[in-house]
């Protein structure tokens, strides 16, 4: 590619670069690292080595408990845990359905933005970016106008067309607290694929048009593939949020009992942690939500990964 | 690679255990006072009670005391926990709820003040000095308390012919009334998220849900009385005498302001939640007795409130409950707590506020100080709140719901919820009966 | 400054325009042109009916700060009822002797201070990661994906407690050095600078003598400019919103960001109804800076900006 320019001179001075590389990357990276170790490797081995404890109280527990070492019995008991295998098969298919749904929809804004087809660009990306942008703790105010009978008008409009409207019934809430996450996090997503497509040279895609190809082949065999790793970044994203699901079921739990106590499987060890205060037992679910999480990130990466290469 | 991975494993494995077990030893060399004849309290709270504080350091130069207002409860207890297990930064009086006061005892954050308090104790009702004692011990000072009483629309009963029901026959007799003459109004919600609730009327039964002996728990959550009140329930939702319902969200809300629910067992301090969200209402509205069950008693039940308590950690006992007992019984404080946070005071003056002794408009007029009192000094059993109540209490509202649904009888529930809060404190290693 | 070498034309990932896209130039213009256009009637359409959906809750939330709280309950969503919007702004500010506004303030400074340090530490991290290979760099890829995997729910009490031990709970550096360092934010530059920053343009400049820091902070960091403006926004925003953090490590109110005072407030209400129509108003308030921002770093979207820094 660019071989007249290895002089002699610029070979010495790129074998001089390529030595010095590694100790300027680890510059780069310090003040990061430094930060994420202390605030976030600490606190994540710490709940670590809480996880192979275990508090014992006895009698009527009055008396000081004891803090014993309990291997991995922790581990143990969540593996066979109901609460936590039902959360956690919720989850995933809220998952399975609800990443997908958002994605595609805000691939397909940022691309409909990206090819300039659409007018009012501007205040249509404002109006999909606001829902991030209103704090959490009006959600179930917000909600409550909208899915509760007798409040909400789209409801009332519903049951006077005879029409299913309980959002909050014990089958409909997941799809509903789903509906929530949508609306919060497409614009999110949006935006982060759109700015990856604003990056791109346009000279690609004045010559496929030139070649006579249409908007849509443009968007699906150029420009998806270039911006795969923007993509891939924000489902990674989402399928942590997914495991981590909390804030929306909690937020629609204030409107409905369907909403259980344990409803996902962040709001199981948060009740462990903050409600039962056993700690050690938290630590070990949490960390078996994160080894499912990374395991199955992988399993979609190579997933995704394998896909693109029959391309 | 492989060993400086192994090292590294090693070294954050002891790091976690130095600290779990460094956390553990209960709380020595925590604050001490500052010489010089002045002691520093610390006092977290999620209540503003800064107002009252300052009142206070203002006439006590030699006690002086340091309030945080906490955001929430939820974070408050770890908060307390890490503070107090740590000894750094840790508060000296803390609220409490008296449903957690037993588990805050379990996991030693709280000291037991029973030489302290000898003489406070007069100055609170027998229901109400139960709710600190937990075994043999006494670990705090009530603050607030919430009888419940009857609210109901004055109107409508008059209208149909009813007076306030003594009893909960006539309550249920009420309902149907009222339903025949108002198709689309129930006498009350049920809530789904009404645990609390609930163990309030299981108390007026004369159930006992806890226990504590010499050295183990007894768990009677389906204690046949209780089991009683929830027949009783079961057969208002299953003749449709109350609508099930989610409390304390907008729909519940408008459901009072729009002539839905015609009266609510609610708590004293809920008046605030009439008045806000059906101001159109007032005039309208009375206070009466909760039913009870024999014609002719006075029975109580509470639901909720709070005690200030003493942590383990604090080297200033004495003085905290000094500052403790100003803040609960005097009534310069009761009527700053209560302009501030709208609380009924536990103390037996707190009824006698100006507050609670002109007539509420809202109210038609009554006063609502001797209503309160009255309730809170009835007969209720010795009620103890066990080690695992927010565990418990979300077994019972998961359970509520499903029956609100139709899936489940209130009974099954009672029976699940004992079951559930056996095993999980057996879990915990605590010995059951 | 630094010139471009001059023959090597911009490439990504090699990926010449698929021969299927080629077409015979023969198409039939009219009806091309006609299915262009009712193409893009239909996308108007769709997308002014997605503009709807991101907005209902919005428009709801408008409407109810203009209301008292029995109103919100009982009057229609979306439309006034008795103008109470003045009120609600009075008694806002009022509450607790104008709490409100050092809340906001809080808020500005953890959100502005930290996505600013946040932004830079993780351009700085991504473009290690991209641009140079080092031992030990897919370790710390894992490591850092590792590090977000565990919910927040069980990091709660460790953060708390080393924060406690660091003497810091209750000071703004509780809030701010967490906030440092965002996860998110060095996998999102990592992608982009992989994308948009072609190794040669970095060699060149080392051969003519740029210093590592020069590089990257006049090349890398200009031609990733809308991924920078997108790490910063999110950053601040998601700052601004997160109430987590701030309620574990805060405990008293004067140090607290807004949403965590409207979030107090919310819970104070169950015995202090009113407050939910100041709860109401003071989201309100709240989402004002954030689109301000929104409306501000909009048009560093805009593509073109990467062949800019060529010149």
């Amino acid at each position: 590619m660019a071989t007249s320019l290895l002089t002699p001179e610029t070979k010495r001075v790129r074998r001089r670069g390529v030595a010095q590389d590694w100790r300027y990357a680890w510059i780069f990276l310090a003040p990061f690292l430094l930060l994420f170790l202390v605030f976030r490797i600490v606190p994540v081995a710490f709940a670590i080595g809480q996880s192979l404890f275990k508090q014992t109280s006895s009698g009527t527990g009055f008396s000081a408990a004891t803090v014993d070492f309990a291997g991995l019995s922790n581990y143990a008991r969540a593996l066979t845990d109901p609460t936590l295998l039902t959360a956690a098969g919720r989850v995933l298919l809220y998952g399975v359905v609800q990443v997908p749904v958002m994605l595609v929809l805000a691939l397909a804004m940022a691309l409909l933005f990206d090819s300039g087809m659409v007018r009012l660009k501007r205040a249509l990306q404002m109006f999909s970016f606001l829902p991030y942008a209103v704090p959490g703790v009006i959600g179930s105010i917000l909600w409550a106008f909208l899915y509760v009978p007798g409040i909400s008008p789209i409801v009332n409009a519903l049951q006077t067309l005879h029409l299913p409207s309980d959002f909050l019934s014990p089958h409909a809430v997941l799809w509903s607290i789903a509906n929530v996450t949508t609306w919060q996090w497409t614009g999110y997503n949006m935006i982060i694929i759109f700015s990856a497509l604003q990056a791109l040279p346009r000279d690609i895609f004045e010559a496929a048009k030139l070649d006579g190809a249409g908007g849509w082949q443009v968007a699906m065999r150029i420009k998806v593939p270039l911006v795969f790793p923007a993509i891939v970044l924000t489902a990674l994203f989402s399928i942590i949020g997914t495991f981590q699901l909390f804030s929306e079921p909690m937020v629609l739990k204030t409107l409905t009992g369907n909403v259980t106590y344990n409803y996902t499987p962040n709001m199981f060890v948060y009740n462990l942690a903050f409600g039962t205060n056993d700690s050690h037992y938290a630590a070990a679910v949490s960390v078996v939500i994160a080894v499912a999480t990374f395991l199955l990130s992988l399993g979609l990466l190579r997933l995704l990964q394998r896909g693109t290469e029959n391309d | 690679m492989k060993s400086r991975t192994n090292r590294l494993a090693i070294a954050v494995v002891a790091l976690a255990t130095a600290a779990a077990l460094g956390g553990c030893t209960a709380g020595a060399g925590a604050e001490q006072s500052q010489g010089s004849g002045t002691t520093t309290l610390k006092f977290w709270s999620w209540n503003d009670m800064s107002a009252a504080t300052e009142a206070w350091n203002k006439a006590n130069p030699h006690i002086k005391v340091e309030f945080e207002k906490l955001a929430s409860e939820q974070d408050y207890f770890s908060k307390v926990s890490a503070a107090v297990t740590s000894g750094k930064n840790a508060p000296d009086v803390v609220q409490v709820d008296y449903t957690n006061l037993p588990s805050n005892v379990v996991a030693g954050l709280v000291q037991d003040i029973s030489k302290y308090t000898g003489d406070v104790k007069k100055s609170f009702s027998a229901a109400n000095w139960n709710q600190v004692e937990v075994g043999s011990g006494v670990y705090g000072i009530p603050q607030d308390t919430a009888p419940l009483v009857l609210y109901y629309r004055k109107d409508i009963f008059e209208q149909d012919g009813l007076s306030a029901p003594k009893t909960w026959a006539e309550y249920e007799k009420a309902a149907a009334v009222i339903k025949a003459n108002q198709p689309n109004s129930y006498i009350s919600s049920f809530a789904s998220n009404g645990a609390a609730w609930f163990a309030a009327l299981c108390q007026q039964s004369g159930a006992q849900w806890y226990k504590v002996n010499a050295s183990s728990w007894s768990v009677n959550i389906d204690d046949p009385k209780c089991k009683a009140v929830a027949d009783y329930w079961q057969g208002m939702l299953d003749k449709q005498y109350v609508k099930g319902d989610q409390n304390w969200q907008p729909a519940w809300f408008k459901r009072f302001a729009d002539g839905t629910y015609v009266s609510w067992i609610g708590p004293a301090w809920g008046t605030a939640a009439l008045k806000t969200n059906a101001p159109d209402l007032s005039g309208k509205w009375a206070v009466a007795q909760l039913p009870s069950w024999k014609a002719g008693e006075n029975t109580s039940a509470f639901w909720g409130g709070s005690a200030l308590a003493v942590t383990k950690s604090s080297a200033n006992a004495a003085d905290a409950v000094k500052f403790i007992t100003w803040l609960n019984t005097s009534s310069q404080a009761q009527k700053l707590l209560n302009n501030e946070l709208g609380i009924f005071p536990s103390a037996k003056n707190g009824s006698s506020l100006r507050a609670f002794t002109s007539p509420d408009p809202y109210f038609s007029g009554q006063k609502l100080g001797p209503i309160f009192a009255a309730a809170s000094s009835g007969k209720a059993s010795q009620w103890t709140w066990g080690p695992t109540e927010t565990d418990t209490e979300g077994a019972l509202n998961d359970g509520f719901a499903s029956a609100i649904n139709g899936t489940t009888k209130l009974d099954d529930v009672l029976e699940k919820a004992q079951q559930q809060t056996v095993a999980a404190m057996k879990q915990k290693g605590l010995k059951v009966k | 400054m630094i010139e471009a070498p001059p023959r090597s034309p911009i490439r990504r990932e090699p990926s010449p325009v698929p021969a299927v896209l080629r077409r015979s130039r023969n198409g039939e213009p009219g009806s091309r042109s006609g299915r262009a256009k009712a193409g893009a009637t239909i996308l108007t359409a769709v997308a002014i009916a997605l503009a709807l959906y991101f907005l209902i809750p919005i428009l709801w939330m408008l409407f109810a700060s203009t209301k008292d709280t029995s109103d919100l309950n009982t009057s229609f969503g979306f439309w006034f009822a008795a103008p109470h919007f003045l009120q609600n702004v009075q008694d806002l500010f009022a509450y607790q002797g104008g709490i409100f506004f050092r809340w906001m303030g809080n808020s500005l400074i953890y959100s502005g201070l930290g996505s600013l340090g946040a932004t830079l530490f993780s351009a700085a991290a991504g473009y290690a990661l991209a641009k140079y290979r080092f031992r030990g760099r897919d370790a710390i890829m894992a490591l850092i994906l590792g590090g977000v995997l565990i919910p927040e729910t069980v990091l709660a009490l460790p953060t708390y407690l080393l924060l406690n031990s660091m003497g810091l709970v209750n000071t703004y550096w509780a809030v701010l050095l967490p906030s440092l360092a965002s996860t998110f934010g060095v996998f999102l530059s990592r992608v982009y600078v992989s994308a948009s920053v072609p190794r040669e343009i970095l060699e060149a400049a080392r051969v003519d003598g740029a210093g590592e820091f020069r590089v990257f902070g006049t090349i890398v960091l200009r031609m990733i400019v809308p991924c920078l403006v997108t790490i910063f926004l999110f950053n601040f925003i998601s700052i601004w919103n997160n109430f987590f953090l701030p309620l574990i490590v805060l405990n008293d109110q004067s140090s607290w960001p807004v949403t965590l005072g409207l979030y107090s407030m919310q819970q104070s209400s169950q015995s202090s109804p009113d407050l939910v129509r100041l709860v109401v108003m003071g989201s309100m308030l709240s989402t004002i800076p954030l689109v301000i921002l929104f409306l501000g770093l909009q048009r560093y979207w805009r593509s073109g900006i990467t062949s800019g820094a060529l010149k």
